[in-house]
């Protein structure tokens, strides 16, 4: 069995089941992966073999710990490399998915990290900001009480101010109070009021 | 020889203006602004020296007006010797500033203010190795206990000299100043400024252009975000160098308190509700006094004297316009003005706008957008002024339309003079709930229609003060001077306006037109027109001229409770006096102004119409 014919279909069930609250069938599987349903029976009858999918009596398919795992380390690849193509490389987002699509299979566990690594250290550019929501958070998000740091921020028209406030990239900040949204933030000593839609531009992350 | 004061918002500006100048202040626009600048003379070995107090600004590269200002007089080199005042409570956000003014090449001298709560907060500054690092001399000084105040004249006259702590920006910025140096022949700091999109000298400008988008993919920042990054880490090397901290004293936050929704927002509304009482409190009490002084000295002569019918119309018209306005202007406005005077000094406003930001974004504006609203609530004509304020043109907009709506203490008067003197105060409150809830709607719907993006709020909440005395009269003083210089002149015009259309029989033509469809649509008398009209130059005049035109100040023996309740809705809500609508469209076009007037119009004869048909 080809690797990707594999990692794809594991792809596919793992997003059919959780884009439409059930298991997929064959036919279903067929149509996502825009394929003749023979092959994809096929595939299915390997990956019922090797552990990694379980099939129902009405034909039902979904994946076992071990596909699930599988699965959601394609997805982490292609997410990764989308990021890449997209934010660093500045590609179109279609075109950038496209390519992660295709490389998501051949990518080394150790090329993956290091791209990672490279995103992370690298501030996405202030015109799209779709950083790791792993990694980041908004400000707008935070608790009262948190010491976070500024990691990035989206362009807006109050960017100036901000910038002449102190809220830069690498600043710490701490979140004094919360009322519904909108925040108010201690930097540099200074106490400021934020509105919930600018603080939803401000990424942060955990203070190192 | 004029001296620049210039410094952050909140740092003690005004107040050491004040104790440098005294009295004598003029208040001026700066030529082809809207903002205003304090000016005062101070004489130091026999020379007059010119001081004026520019707006409060956090950078010389920032888009709103007041920065602008600043910085157009920094480029133009309008000041000899500019003192810029530093908070040293937050020095290193304040040094910001001060890099930048450096590097300029301007004759500096710096003042270090607060020092006294700073030392309070365990804060002390080396202040030798501060002036020896940025090369100017630099002065410590407690405003509030006007200590070394009397220093800084002296030093600014004779020490002031540029500043010698270069920013060392990034490769890039470095490389891209140098390539403009050479090619338009500028200075650093003018490069500076074309990078960030600011200048007037088009080879320039396009020379920044052509580098800035290089500059943006290279570091995936904007320009003003990477130079500001890099002028915060100089301001962050030199604090760390003179600032240290010990443990802070105990003392108690207020803001704990203020800045949550329980017990901030029941404190909030009690404290609006009774500064509305005590306005309205002292305000008739005075407007009573001044109105009977009015009426004996010039009135009263002006009926009695056998002067020509038509001169004594004109001088009646007058009379009654400046008794009017005066009237109004000092009992309640300047009342108004003097408490929310100490609000804004005491840092206050500032927590109300945090509190209120939720709320206001439902109308599509967000938290600074209550000062001028609260400020409505004493007149609206200061009121629309505040809205400068807000960043943008959307929000202007939904402000001015809710502003003019805001019961003011003109109409104020009308609900309290006719509806809870003679209905009851329950009456009254609903007639505030109407209002209220007109203005909840109008906000709700304008936030869908107008065209534009929301900007949101960034607002620093300065550390809560004690108010000063001759501060809060100042900045009193700066709300009223903008009433008695707008409202005034209009008022007088517009009286004899009024008063010669009464003389030559226009008003009752004007009358008899519209007496049908105040009777059946409003179910009101035809006079009422009359006194309607006259509403839309001072509010209140709505409800005086009612009783002239009724023959009796008991309303009650002519009208129905009804009546009287629709008469002061429909002038609540109907046009804004001519002295709003004179600023509406000075700040937001005739076009707007015009459009504002016309719906309060069909607000309020439809809010008037609607009850009517319910109760009759």
């Amino acid at each position: 069995m080809d690797p990707a014919e594999r990692e794809d279909l594991l792809l596919a069930v793992s997003r059919l089941e959780s884009r439409n609250g059930r298991k997929p069938d064959a036919a279903e599987i067929a149509g996502f992966l825009q394929r003749n349903i023979s092959d994809v029976q096929d595939l299915l009858r390997k990956t019922v073999a090797s552990g990694e999918v379980v099939a129902d009596a009405d034909g039902f398919v979904s994946l076992t710990a071990l596909g699930g795992t599988a699965a959601e380390a394609v997805m982490k690849k292609h997410k990764v490399l989308e990021t890449f193509f997209e934010e660093m490389l500045g590609m179109d987002r279609s075109d950038a998915h496209k390519q992660a699509c295709t490389l998501e299979h051949h990518a080394s566990e150790e090329t993956i990290r290091r791209l990672k690594r490279f995103i992370c250290r690298d501030p996405p550019s202030p015109e799209t900001v779709q950083a790791d929501a792993t990694a980041f958070r908004m400000l707008a998000d935070c608790n009262e009480g948190e010491r976070v740091c500024i990691e990035a921020m989206k362009e807006c028209r109050r960017a100036g101010r901000l910038a002449d406030l102190g809220l830069i990239p690498g600043e710490e900040v701490v979140v004094l109070r919360r009322m519904a949204k909108t925040i108010l933030i201690q930097v540099k000593g200074c106490n400021v009021a934020i509105s919930a839609d600018i603080a939803r531009l401000i990424l942060v992350g955990i203070c190192r | 020889m004029k001296i620049g004061l210039i410094g952050n918002p909140n740092v003690g500006k005004s107040l050491i203006f004040s104790q440098l100048t005294g009295v004598g202040v003029e208040i001026s626009n700066y030529p082809g602004t809207t903002v205003d600048l304090c000016t005062g003379t101070v004489c130091h070995n026999r020379t007059q020296i010119e001081v004026v107090d520019l707006p409060g600004i956090y950078s010389l590269d920032g888009a709103n007006s007041e920065e602008e200002l600043v910085r157009d007089t920094v480029v133009k080199r309008a000041f000899d010797v500019y003192a810029l005042i530093l908070d040293a409570t937050h020095l290193e956000r304040n040094l910001y500033l001060l890099l930048q003014l450096i590097e300029f090449d301007l004759p500096v001298v710096v003042i270090l203010n607060i020092i006294d709560e700073a030392a309070k907060a365990g804060i002390t500054i080396d202040i030798d190795r501060l002036s020896s690092l940025i090369g100017v001399p630099v002065i410590p000084t407690a405003a509030s206990l006007g200590r070394n105040i009397d220093q800084i004249i002296p030093l600014a006259t004779s020490h002031a000299r540029a500043g010698t702590y270069p920013v060392e920006y990034d490769l890039h910025i470095e490389a891209a100043v140098r390539s403009l140096e050479r090619l338009a022949g500028t200075s650093r700091a003018e490069a500076l400024l074309a990078l960030q999109g600011f200048g007037t000298d088009p080879v320039l400008m396009e020379a920044a252009a052509t580098i800035v988008p290089e500059i943006i993919d290279e570091h995936r920042m904007s320009v003003h975000q990477l130079i500001a990054a890099n002028r915060h880490h100089a301001a962050s090397r030199i604090a760390s160098e003179v600032v240290t901290r010990n443990t802070p004293g105990l003392f108690s936050d207020p803001d704990q308190y203020l800045t949550r929704i329980f017990p901030g927002v029941p404190i909030m509304v009690a404290f609006l509700a009774s500064m509305l009482t005590i306005v309205f409190v002292i305000g008739s009490y005075l407007e009573e006094i001044i109105v009977d002084i009015f009426e004996f000295l010039i009135v009263s002569p002006i009926k009695t004297a056998g002067f020509d019918p038509l001169i004594s119309e004109v001088l009646l018209s007058l009379a009654i316009a400046i008794q009017a306005g005066l009237g109004v202007a000092f009992p309640y406005v300047f009342t108004f003005y003097l408490l929310i005077s100490l609000v804004e000094d005491s840092g206050y406003m500032t927590r109300i706008a945090f509190l209120a930001d939720r709320v206001m974004h439902r109308f599509g504006l967000h938290g600074q957008a209550i000062i001028p609203m609260v400020l409505g609530l004493g007149c609206n004509v200061p009121a629309i002024m505040g809205i400068r304020q807000l960043g943008t043109r959307r929000e202007r907009t939904i402000a001015a339309v809710l502003i003019t709506m805001v019961p003011c203490s003109a109409r104020t008067v009308i609900i309290a003079g006719i509806v809870a003197a003679f209905i009851g105060i329950a009456a009254a409150l609903s007639l505030y709930l109407i209002v209220i809830v007109l203005i909840v709607v109008t906000g709700v719907i304008l936030s869908r229609i107008t065209p534009g993006n929301p900007l949101g709020m960034v607002l620093e909440l300065p550390p809560l003060r004690t108010p000063r005395l001759s501060q809060v009269i100042t900045r009193s003083w700066l709300h009223i001077r903008e009433f008695l210089v707008i409202a005034m002149p209009l008022l007088m015009v517009s009286s004899v306006i009024l008063g010669l259309a009464g003389f030559y029989g226009i008003t009752a033509l004007f009358q008899n037109a519209v007496a049908p469809f105040m009777e059946n649509v409003l179910g009101l008398p035809g006079f009422a027109s009359t006194a309607l009209l006259f509403g839309i130059l001072r509010k209140e005049m709505a409800f005086e001229t009612l009783i002239v035109l009724a023959g009796t100040a008991n309303l009650p023996t002519v009208l129905t409770s009804l009546q009287l309740y629709i008469f002061a809705l429909v002038s609540t809500l109907f046009v804004p006096c001519i002295s709003t609508i004179a600023v509406l469209s000075r700040e937001m076009g005739w076009k707007t102004a015009l459009l504002i007037a016309c719906y309060t119009l069909v607000l309020g004869l439809g809010a008037g119409a609607v009850l009517h048909l319910i109760f009759v």
